[in-house]
């Protein structure tokens, strides 16, 4: 489950080099911003509420309640609704399969950086537009660099 | 940019955890509070010895220290929201081994007393009644091994004391001096917990997250 979540597409894989076949296995979910500072929070604790993981991550919380709602979706956080006294609140718990997605998202950050290669400096060939970028038509594929 | 990218997630899962133990382990000023009333119940026991007023300030110390505590757990510690920390698997075998020791103790004391046929005795009632709760309350507030022992010297001693009784020094000469030690040592991990705690705040309120009392 942690590893099906709107990957690029698969047949790039069997020419690809480690390194881009790392950024291939990116689970998007996870990738999102919002909702990886999300899933950080939750995996530093059993259960936290709205009020903390606001706090914690500066979301706004309209974006909060869509970005839970998301990750709830597909079983990577549970939500639970309760009272606190008389006062509702919501609770957030990272779900196993939640842990597994940040772990496997961690490792596929820890494994890019071993094939770290400076970005392209201005000017350079690759960092400039390439054709048909301007005009909205698919890009030429670019090759993957060398020894990654 | 990938590794500013991990370091900023460990960091904030990090805040994640230091915060949330502050619900189960870390009691900051709550530790501070314990320390304090564990010195006076275990100086006045030793030198007042034993009286209504022994008794009295022993029990309402002892309640104060239990519900302060919480209190300070809920308005001071957790200001930003509620984050329960996991309990580990090591601390939870250590809680009930603990708790389950200390409930064989209370049985055996209940059981003396009943034996003693102090059931019938209304001025007993109250040293059963802390003995029958204090596996309980230990399962339930005390969570660290020097919380553990200052707050079961404590109900001892409104136990004790409740029946008219004190650790004295004539009666138990420096029988419990590692009390002192223990609460010494409760107040020196409490303030060290609330400057950490401190420092955290900052961070979170960086976020612009106002918490309890900060009315913004």
């Amino acid at each position: 489950m942690a590893t099906m979540h709107d990957r690029a597409d698969e047949p790039a894989r069997s020419s690809s080099t480690p390194a881009v076949t790392a950024v291939l296995a990116i689970d998007r979910m996870v990738h999102e911003p919002a909702r990886l500072v999300i899933l950080a929070i939750l995996n530093g604790a059993e259960e936290v509420d709205f009020r903390f993981l606001s706090a914690a991550s500066g979301l706004t919380k309209g974006n909060l309640s869509r970005q839970t709602a998301t990750l709830a979706e597909v079983g990577y956080i549970t939500i639970r609704k309760y009272y606190r006294g008389r006062i509702p609140a919501t609770g957030y718990r990272i779900t196993e399969e939640g842990r597994a997605a940040l772990r496997a998202y961690w490792q596929t950050l820890a494994t890019l950086q071993q094939h770290d290669t400076p970005p392209d400096a201005p000017g350079d060939a690759e960092a400039q537009p390439v054709s048909g970028e301007d005009t909205g038509a698919p890009a030429p594929p670019r090759p993957a660099p060398h020894g990654a | 940019m990938a590794e500013m990218q991990l370091e900023r997630l460990r960091a904030v899962q990090e805040l994640t955890r230091v915060y949330a133990s502050y619900s189960q382990h870390r009691s900051g000023l709550g530790n501070v509070l314990g320390g304090i009333v564990g010195l006076l119940a275990y100086f006045l026991g030793l030198l007042s010895g034993p009286g209504a007023t022994t008794a009295a300030i022993t029990i309402a110390a002892t309640i104060g220290w239990l519900v302060g505590k919480e209190i300070i757990r809920r308005r001071v510690y957790q200001a930003f929201g509620a984050a329960r920390a996991p309990w580990p698997d090591a601390d939870r075998r250590l809680q009930i081994g603990l708790t389950a020791f200390l409930a064989t103790v209370s049985i055996w004391v209940l059981a003396m007393q009943v034996q003693l046929g102090r059931l019938g005795e209304p001025r007993y009632w109250p040293y059963i009644l802390v003995v029958a709760v204090t596996p309980l309350i230990a399962w339930r507030f005390l969570r660290t091994q020097s919380e553990f022992i200052v707050g079961v010297f404590l109900l001892c001693a409104s136990a004790v004391t409740s029946a008219g009784g004190a650790y004295s020094l004539a009666d138990n000469g420096l029988l419990y001096a590692f009390v002192p030690v223990a609460a010494g040592a409760l107040i020196v991990i409490g303030l060290r917990e609330h400057r950490q705690f401190l420092a955290l705040r900052d961070e979170l309120r960086a976020n612009g997250v106002p918490g309890h009392g900060d009315d913004a």
